[in-house]
């Protein structure tokens, strides 16, 4: 189910790593990356946590915001993950 | 990592069942910028009644290298089979097929029999197993090395390893090296002091190793404190150490470099990706970025992509100075790139050349069609067409199954000897992404493994 997800990561990358995650926005808060955006589903979010993994990045907190209802939920298909 | 790729450039054509990969038996050969890592080497000699010993340690934290090395120096008093996991082995049939290839290699006089072709998990854990046990128990000490463990999923192919690993003589030591929790009811295991783990806190590099690779190996002269402030600012992971190791090689000042290193918040890869590249000839850096698409590379399949002439000799000396290019042959034709790194890369490349990776999948498709390579050709034409993940409609009806264009893309290339994460690769997806794909592919095809759902599909004519 589509939703906007935030991941918490130690370190702080750059905003040119947004690509691995569809365009997901990239804060970075003493030491640590903060990425808000939107996640299709399960899958993707799972291949999210996968490449943090492949990049050595630790994880700190993943938390649902909130679930994408109506025509969020619809634009959220049209495979335009970039903001 | 895991290197299932066959090595040739010729075309292959999967036979049924898939043959063998003798890559998958094989450590990556030792290479001269390693460090032996004495007191780890010491932990793997385990203590009698040690069932299983496991290293769980994210990418990057050398266990493959480790192993190689523990196997070579034990050679002589012990055998020790080799055998590199990867998404196909989920299929017990296949598993088995493997581990005992991989057993008579290193034993040849071991009295094992082949596993028969598309035999079910039931006779595997009542019929097989039980003769491999007698067998181990038999021939005497052995062990078997399980690389990228992490690979098996849960499933019967699994739980039939989880069966034998209660129930092999204690001559037998099973290794296995994993990124992530291997799923084998360890807690009863190390109740019983049967267990020997390695964690990525112990794999970690201290300073006494972080010296014999930046100082005594790569000759770098850093000062104590130097080497201290590294190890502290990566916390001994070994990916970032050898990072900074590639950096500090070229860097004019490396003092400099060091306490900039150390005082930022950046993560290490953030901070030492571009420090390595910028290092680097502008030719080899545009080799590096570019070539980052490719699964696998050699120097035509490099000239090709780059437009350009010279790639071989380029990649042979990157080889002899980058760890993180790894030669797949020992003829020094073809390499991949250590995952972590390549996909430091593709973030470079699509920031200095964006929206250039389709154009240069294309190449590749170009290159691998006249060459053969079906299923890599396949996998570019994916990325040719984008590099973002288009949205996964229900595509055109392909037969009965109704699968979709991309799941019959995706099957396809499961018939060829790509685990599902090198499939990722290709197709630039996710692994999870591929792996929802082959699961729903099972589902519609109503097959319980790999080898099942590709006999399906092609009786349905659907590949």
């Amino acid at each position: 189910m589509a939703a906007t997800y935030r991941i918490v990561v130690r370190g702080e990358i750059d905003d040119r790593f947004a690509f691995l995650f569809n365009g997901m926005r990239m804060e970075r808060v003493e030491g640590t990356t903060v990425l808000t955006g939107t996640v299709v589903d399960q899958a993707q979010l799972h291949g999210y946590i996968d490449r943090l993994a492949e990049l050595g990045l630790d994880l700190i907190r993943i938390e649902q915001l909130g679930e994408l209802v109506g025509l969020a939920r619809w634009a959220s298909t049209q495979g335009k993950g970039k903001e | 990592m895991g290197v299932t790729l066959q090595t040739g450039g010729t075309p292959q054509q999967p036979a049924r069942p898939p043959p063998l990969l003798m890559t998958k038996l094989h450590p990556p050969a030792g290479r001269e910028q390693t460090v032996l890592r004495v007191r780890l080497v010491k932990r793997l000699q385990a203590p009698a009644g040690t069932k299983l010993t496991a290293l769980a340690a994210p990418a990057g934290y050398g266990k493959t290298t480790l192993l190689g090395a523990w196997r070579e120096l034990q050679a002589p008093q012990q055998p020790i089979g080799w055998l590199t996991i990867d998404e196909g082995d989920n299929d017990p049939a296949v598993l088995w097929s493997y581990v005992t290839a991989a057993l008579a290699e290193a034993c040849p006089e071991l009295e094992a029999r082949a596993i028969p072709d598309h035999i079910d998990a039931a006779t595997i854990v009542d019929v097989v197993l039980p003769e491999l046990i007698n067998a181990l128990a038999a021939f005497g000490p052995a062990a078997l090395v399980l690389d990228d463990f992490h690979e098996l999923t849960s499933g019967p192919a699994r739980d039939s390893l989880a069966w034998f690993i209660d129930r092999v003589p204690s001559t037998f030591q099973l290794v296995i090296a994993t990124r992530s929790e291997p799923g084998l009811s360890l807690g009863a295991l190390r109740a019983h002091g049967e267990l020997l783990e390695l964690r990525a806190a112990e794999l970690g590099f201290d300073a006494t190793e972080a010296t014999a690779l930046l100082n005594d190996l790569l000759g770098l002269g850093l000062e104590r404190e130097q080497v201290e402030a590294l190890v502290e600012r990566t916390e001994g992971w070994p990916a970032g150490i050898y990072l900074a190791a590639l950096s500090l090689q070229a860097a004019p000042d490396r003092s400099e470099l060091v306490s900039r290193f150390s005082g930022g918040n950046r993560h290490v890869v953030d901070f030492l990706v571009d420090e390595v590249l910028n290092h680097h000839d502008p030719d080899v850096q545009t080799l590096m970025l570019r070539s980052s698409i490719l699964g696998r590379m050699c120097g035509p399949l490099c000239d090709a992509v780059l437009e350009q002439e010279g790639s071989a000799g380029r990649l042979r000396e990157l080889a002899r100075t980058n760890l993180f290019l790894v030669p797949l042959d020992d003829r020094g034709e073809w390499y991949r790139f250590h995952q972590l790194f390549a996909q430091l890369l593709r973030v470079e490349l699509e920031h200095r050349d964006p929206g250039l990776a389709p154009t240069l999948h294309r190449r590749a498709l170009a290159w691998h069609r006249e060459h053969g390579t079906i299923e890599e050709a396949l996998g570019h034409a994916f990325g040719a067409e984008s590099v973002e993940e288009p949205p996964v409609r229900t595509g055109p009806t392909r037969g009965q199954a109704d699968l979709s264009e991309r799941e019959v893309v995706v099957l396809r290339m499961l018939t060829g000897p790509l685990s599902e994460r090198d499939i990722g690769r290709e197709l630039y997806l996710s692994h999870n992404t591929v792996h929802s794909h082959t699961r729903s592919i099972f589902r519609k095809l109503g097959a319980s493994s790999r080898s099942e759902a590709i006999r399906k599909a092609r009786s349905a004519g659907l590949i």
